[in-house]
């Protein structure tokens, strides 16, 4: 299981294949402004896996979403911008998506039942996408979908081919989506907890599948999970993200040996491999909250067991915290650590103004 | 008990010490459409099971999905019909009851369900669902009911001014604390608790964990714990029982289990489970095809179609790995294939000799054995079997691929065999004298040590 | 802990409303004023009903002493009762007539000596706005339960009602049906004259008119005579007064009877029809459902051959042939054939409205509160009742209301084939078919307004279960759209 070492790629992949900067996106209910995705910023690289894990209502799937264009009614993507090779995405029209999606980045979701629709074979299902985007039919598409059926690693393809998605199990269903969303040699793949529905067992068959994809065609992942394990396995780099916003972001390693936002820390704390059998589980207080609000003070505030009265009133902005090279940043008023309270204070608050953003309806 | 109230008593006959038996399986069966009006193969979800629970402790279920864990929990609550063998509560066989007896035995025995989402009836107000046992066995005044409810909103964690909220409007983790209350309302000794923290995050399942044990300690619960994630089975269970395909393949005290695990199922499913430490490197076994339908068990031992484990033959026992896995993908693929439910028109085309399904054998052969270097022992074999195949009898075809390369772990079911320094049993060939232990074919970090 | 027993003590309503009167006592008076104004008409419909036989019946199995006791009591209060109802009340003909006749120095014996036409309207808006008015206070009444009684603070079944309050087409459903039930209800009193008088027995009531100077009588039924819509040649058509000084807001028929009475009591009988057909056909539909969904398995299988069997039957044909085999049968004379009509819809209606509710009732049961309740022994006729109904319920009403509208076309239908509803009690179908002659003539009100009329209301009852729909669908389109955002945002 090695991993492709940074050093030896080439020139061209040091540039990030995706770029997301200060993404907002929000949902206009009749009872409130839900601010789903509240200013995220994040790069991945060519074969690099970056991943993002947070609770339910952290907006992790619809970050996901915006980057793909599939936020409906009532939200939407209201500010930031989304870069592919250099190509704002926030402003595509229909036709414009449709070229992208499956051919530039493509997503597999949580789900693998209602991602395959059930009257279709997953042959015919595969082929469509080679239509699409590379015109491909008849008995060339067919033999490319095997092709793709056994890159997955799904046995006897030749015959599933021609079945249909009730008769294949979870795992191998997931495994067809896979190839699906593989089926236009995309250069970005996004994964929306692709493994949460999956067996522990399975769940490793995917995640290797996953690995030797990305070394054989270098592609860039974006992995969303809940499951700190998963990320630990499968990630070269984590953001964590709380009501909307991302709260820390570091390479895997770093981020599991020093997690520095007591949000990460409690959420690591509170995994039961990490705590001493018998003894009683590490929590966080409280609930995650709903973003509804401006973020004009720390979201994690009235749960976080560090807080202090300047927390409820200067948002906190992506700080510097690693004490080796590497790029690890937090969202905290702790830090910088090596500087006063105070002035650490001043700092996030002088920051955020700079970079200050309003959402208007 | 810390409660001052009267509470609801259970079925005592006999009451049993701290460490007893309180819950004895004895080969437990449960099939699912035996005998329907369609006929076809009954699904086997439970297959035969043995164990206890001794009072006080809590035994992990774990397996993955369809293993038959939720069956057996369900038929010990009387909700599944057993098909075979017997539940002994406290001595008395619960799968003999009658209505009546069983209606008392379910003050005794309770369950919590594993959806927060499914398993409150949302149309009625938290106190209605957590009164509706007590309204169920008519214990004492409605009054007292009243109040008993709201002592156990207290007790997990919820305000007794919930009682007249809906499902509605409670979070993941409040909706499990109405559950357990719930269940805790008749008093019970021992708990069924159906996968209670799956759909919870990460940060809820802790809080709702620490709820679980506290109230073990307080009110001196056993419980049986159903899981599928191995961690949380780890850390909150004295003892973990192991199932695949509705058998338990190990059983046995719960660290032993995890940090030196003797059977081939167990040690690959730990291996699979990921680390949430990047730094450890494990060499997983990553095991190959899916679970086989529990319609149609492998014979012998369940595990036999995935086993990275299994017993050769004595002439294939210095075969390579490489070989050995090819030809074992070979033979799963024409046993999937003889299961294949053609329809009406292929199965006409069939039999006019129209259509051949394995007009592609010569792909499948290229892909299993292209890369591989068969020696000539082995290939003379496959040649044989696909002659048999071409001359249109795949049946014949596979039984003689099981004749010549099939060992006992396909011909017999396994016994359950001691293994390790404490209490446990492991279901697997390989414990009899004469053969391997399992855990001798595995590396150190295959665990990830 | 003892602690509990003091401090939580459930509060019965009537404390909780000693506690805060003020809401209640000021809805309290309203409710007692509008009750007051009708409250005769109650204690008349309350005594209608068969007490004289219901006390013989008993007296006769009572020893003789506590019979005549019994039969004592019996009549002094009924003689309380017969009191009662002769008190003044709002809601009738003779506080506000509109018959009369006109002399050279205007109207006569109408009231306030306005024209007909006038008094009859205003008769008619205060029938609407009292009932209207009833029925807002009912209304009003919840509400205050609602925001100042209740204990729960939100019920599910309040977000239902706040998705209809704001869902016009369903409302505009409700209202036609109100009115059309208003209409039913209050028929006699709404009508320009009285069925007996102008339908049924024309020929013993007379009408006095003015003719010639001095006021003359004669009887309804000459009137009537004269008074035919035959086509171009004569016609009484819409708002017209016909020579004996009788106001007919509709038309008159071809017969010369009041078009606008026929239909408001041929409402009654429509009504009467759909509503007793769908609670026979719903009644079997909804046990049928929660005992298939329960039980599933043979009972399933038995109820779906069953229903597919009745199905396959061509309703109306069927209904036409049983219509006629059960012609002399005691049932056909029930209110003239309605009651056979409305056993006859219900019998061959459970099998649609089952198949509705069915797939619902299956979802139901597949979630795990339906087992949390089996495992700790719940018996299932309350499992069903308390778990299961009160989805399905939901889904009934939807279908059951949108059947309403087919039943009553149906009912039409029969009448207008001459078979259903019998003469001389009034029925659209028979209006319509009456008057089908003269559709292109200037008589065209006769077949044409019973047609419009029962158009809205079917319209009327779609719109209303569309309303429901939308209000028990928390994933329909005027539903909160924070599910979405929770959906979206995990």
């Amino acid at each position: 299981m090695s991993q492709v070492d940074p050093q030896t790629t080439t020139e061209s992949s040091k540039d990030p294949i995706l770029e997301v900067e200060n993404l907002q996106t929000v949902f206009f209910t009749d009872k409130e402004t839900i601010r789903a995705v509240d200013g995220v910023s994040f790069d991945i690289e060519p074969g690099e896996t970056v991943g993002i894990v947070g609770e339910s209502g952290s907006g992790k799937s619809v970050t996901a979403r915006s980057i793909m264009g599939l936020v409906e009614s009532p939200g939407r993507v209201v500010g930031g911008s989304i870069r592919l090779r250099g190509d704002e995405l926030t402003d595509n029209t229909k036709q414009e998506w449709q070229r992208i999606r499956g051919g530039q980045i493509a997503m597999v979701f949580q789900d693998p039942l209602t991602s395959l629709n059930p009257v279709y074979t997953v042959g015919n299902q595969i082929k469509e996408s080679l239509r699409l985007h590379q015109g491909l039919r008849g008995k060339a598409a067919t033999e490319e979908a095997i092709n793709l059926l056994e890159a997955v690693g799904i046995p006897d393809a030749p015959r599933r081919i021609k079945e249909y998605p009730h008769q294949f199990s979870g795992g191998m269903r997931q495994r067809a989506v896979i190839a699906v969303a593989l089926a236009c040699d995309p250069d970005v793949l996004i994964c929306d907890e692709p493994t949460t529905a999956l067996d522990v067992t399975i769940q490793a068959q995917i995640l290797e599948l996953l690995h030797d994809l990305q070394e054989e065609r270098d592609l860039a992942i974006m992995f969303i999970t809940h499951d700190m394990g998963v990320i630990a396995e499968i990630a070269d780099r984590v953001n964590v993200m709380y009501a909307g916003e991302i709260i820390e972001s570091a390479p895997v390693d770093e981020l599991f040996d020093n997690p520095k936002h007591p949000y990460t820390q409690g959420l690591l704390g509170s995994i039961p491999s990490r705590n001493p059998s018998g003894e009683p589980l590490a929590t966080i207080e409280g609930e995650v909250p709903t973003p509804n609000e401006p973020a004009t003070y720390c979201r994690f505030a009235d749960r976080c067991p560090e807080a202090f009265d300047e927390c409820e009133a200067v948002h906190p902005v992506a700080v510097e915290v690693s004490e080796t090279d590497a790029e690890h940043t937090a969202s905290c008023l702790l830090y910088p650590d090596d500087v006063s309270r105070d002035e650490a204070v001043e700092l996030h608050r002088s920051r955020g103004a700079a970079t200050e953003t309003e959402v208007d309806r | 008990m810390s409660l001052d109230a009267p509470t609801p008593a259970g079925v005592t006959e006999a009451d049993i010490a701290d460490g007893e038996p309180l819950v004895e399986v004895d080969d437990l069966k449960t099939y699912y459409g035996e005998g329907g009006l369609l006929g076809g193969a009954p699904v086997k979800a439970v297959d035969g099971v043995n164990f206890d629970i001794k009072k006080g402790e809590t035994l992990g279920l774990v397996g993955e999905s369809g293993c038959g864990k939720s069956t057996l929990g369900r038929t010990l609550i009387g909700l599944e019909q057993a098909t075979g063998g017997s539940v002994r509560y406290k001595g008395t066989d619960i799968t003999q009851l009658s209505k009546t007896q069983l209606n008392e035995m379910r003050q005794d025995v309770q369950m919590v369900f594993q959806d927060p989402e499914s398993s409150l009836n949302e149309r009625m107000t938290v106190g209605e669902i957590i009164k509706e046992p007590l309204d169920v066995h008519d214990w004492q005044t409605p009054q007292d009911r009243r109040n008993r409810v709201r002592e156990l909103l207290d007790t997990v964690g919820l305000q007794p001014e919930h009682y007249y909220r809906y499902p509605f409007q409670f979070s993941g983790g409040q909706k499990q604390r109405i559950g357990i209350a719930r269940a805790l309302a008749l008093n019970p000794d021992f708990i069924i608790l159906d996968e209670p923290v799956s759909a919870l995050d990460a940060s809820v399942q802790a809080k709702i964990l620490n709820l679980l044990n506290d109230l073990q300690d307080e009110f001196g619960l056993t419980y049986l714990f159903i899981a599928h994630d191995l961690a949380v089975v780890e850390h909150v269970c004295d003892r973990v029982a192991v199932m695949y395909l509705g058998n338990i393949m190990e059983l046995g005290d719960s660290q032993e289990l995890f940090d030196d695990p003797a059977n081939p199922y167990t040690l690959s499913l730990l291996s699979a489970i990921p680390e949430p430490d990047p730094s450890v490197r494990k060499n997983r076994i990553t095991l190959r095809g899916t679970p086989p339908s529990p319609r149609d068990p492998p014979s012998g031992c369940p595990f036999s179609t995935r086993c990275p484990m299994k017993i050769r033959p004595e002439e294939y026992q210095d075969l390579e790995p490489a070989v050995w896995e090819a030809i074992e993908v070979f033979r799963e693929v024409l046993r999937e294939r003889s299961k294949v439910e053609y329809s009406p028109t292929e199965q006409v085309r069939q039999l006019l000799g129209m259509s051949d399904p394995y007009d592609d054998l010569d792909d499948i052969l290229a892909e299993e054995f292209g890369d591989v270097d068969v020696p000539d022992k082995v290939q003379q074999h496959i040649d044989e079997a696909v002659s048999r195949i071409r001359n249109g009898d795949p049946e014949s075809a596979r039984e003689y691929l099981r004749e010549e390369f099939a060992s006992e772990c396909e011909a017999e079911r396994p016994e359950l065999h001691p293994v390790g320094e404490t209490d446990r049993v492991s279901l697997c060939h390989r414990h009899k004298s004469g053969y391997d232990e399992p855990n001798a074919f595995v590396d150190e970090d295959v665990l990830g040590e | 802990m003892s602690a509990y027993r003091e401090k939580f003590e459930d509060e019965p309503l009537r404390n909780r409303i000693r506690q805060n009167p003020r809401p209640a006592v000021a809805w309290a008076a309203v409710m007692a004023v509008l009750l007051a104004l009708e409250f005769s008409a109650l204690v008349d419909f309350v005594m209608s009903w068969p007490w004289a036989s219901l006390v013989g019946g008993i007296a006769d199995n009572l020893p003789q002493g506590l019979a005549t006791a019994l039969t004592g009591a019996a009549g002094t209060i009924a003689g309380f009762g017969d009191w009662l109802s002769n008190l003044p009340r709002l809601l009738t003909r003779e506080l506000i007539p509109n018959q009369g006749y006109e002399t050279a120095s205007g109207w006569e014996s109408t009231f306030l000596n306005l024209p007909p036409a006038l008094a009859w309207a205003i008769r008619v808006t205060v029938v609407y706005a009292y009932a209207f008015a009833f029925l807002y206070w009912v209304w009003r009444g919840y509400l205050v339960f609602r925001e100042h009684y209740r204990y729960a603070n939100w019920t599910p079944t309040d977000d239902m009602i706040d998705r209809l309050r704001d869902h016009r087409w369903g409302q505009f459903g409700l209202i036609v049906v109100t009115m059309f039930v208003i209409l039913a209800v209050f028929a006699p009193t709404l009508g320009p004259t009285t069925l007996e008088a102008n339908i049924a027995s024309p020929y013993t009531h007379n009408i006095q008119y003015f003719e010639g100077g001095e006021v003359k009588e004669a009887t309804v039924g000459a009137a009537n005579l004269a008074s035919q819509s035959q086509g171009d040649s004569q016609n009484f058509g819409l708002g017209s007064y016909d020579d004996y000084g009788r106001f007919h807001p509709v038309g008159t028929l071809d017969t010369g009877k009041d078009l606008f009475t026929f239909l408001a009591h041929g409402a009654r009988i429509s009504l009467f029809i759909g509503v007793v057909a769908i609670a026979i056909g719903g009644g079997i539909a909804l046990a049928l459902s929660m005992i298939t969904a329960y039980y599933k398995g043979l009972v399933d299988l038995v109820a779906v051959l069953a229903s597919d069997s009745f199905m396959a039957m061509p309703r109306l044909i069927v209904l036409i042939m049983l219509d006629v085999v059960l012609a002399n049968h005691w049932i056909s004379t029930l209110y003239s054939g309605g009651v056979l009509l409305a056993l006859l819809f219900g019998l061959w209606g459970w099998p649609g409205l089952w198949r509705a509710i069915r797939g619902p009732a299956l979802q139901v049961v597949e979630n795990e509160w339906i087992d949390a309740a089996e495992s700790f022994g719940q018996k299932p006729t309350v499992l069903m009742r308390k778990h299961v109904a009160p989805y399905v319920i939901g889904y009934l009403l939807i279908y059951a209301s949108m059947s309403i509208g087919g039943i009553m076309i149906g009912t039409a239908g029969l009448s207008y084939l001459g078979l259903g509803v019998t003469a001389p009690t009034p029925e659209w179908g028979r209006a319509i078919a009456s008057g089908q002659d003269f559709v292109t003539s200037a008589s065209w009100h006769i077949s044409i307004i019973p047609g419009l009329a029962i158009t809205l209301v079917v319209v009327g009852f779609n719109a209303m279960g569309d309303g429901i729909r939308d209000a028990i669908d928390p994933k329909s389109e005027g539903a909160s759209a924070d599910e979405a955002a929770a959906a979206g945002g995990a």
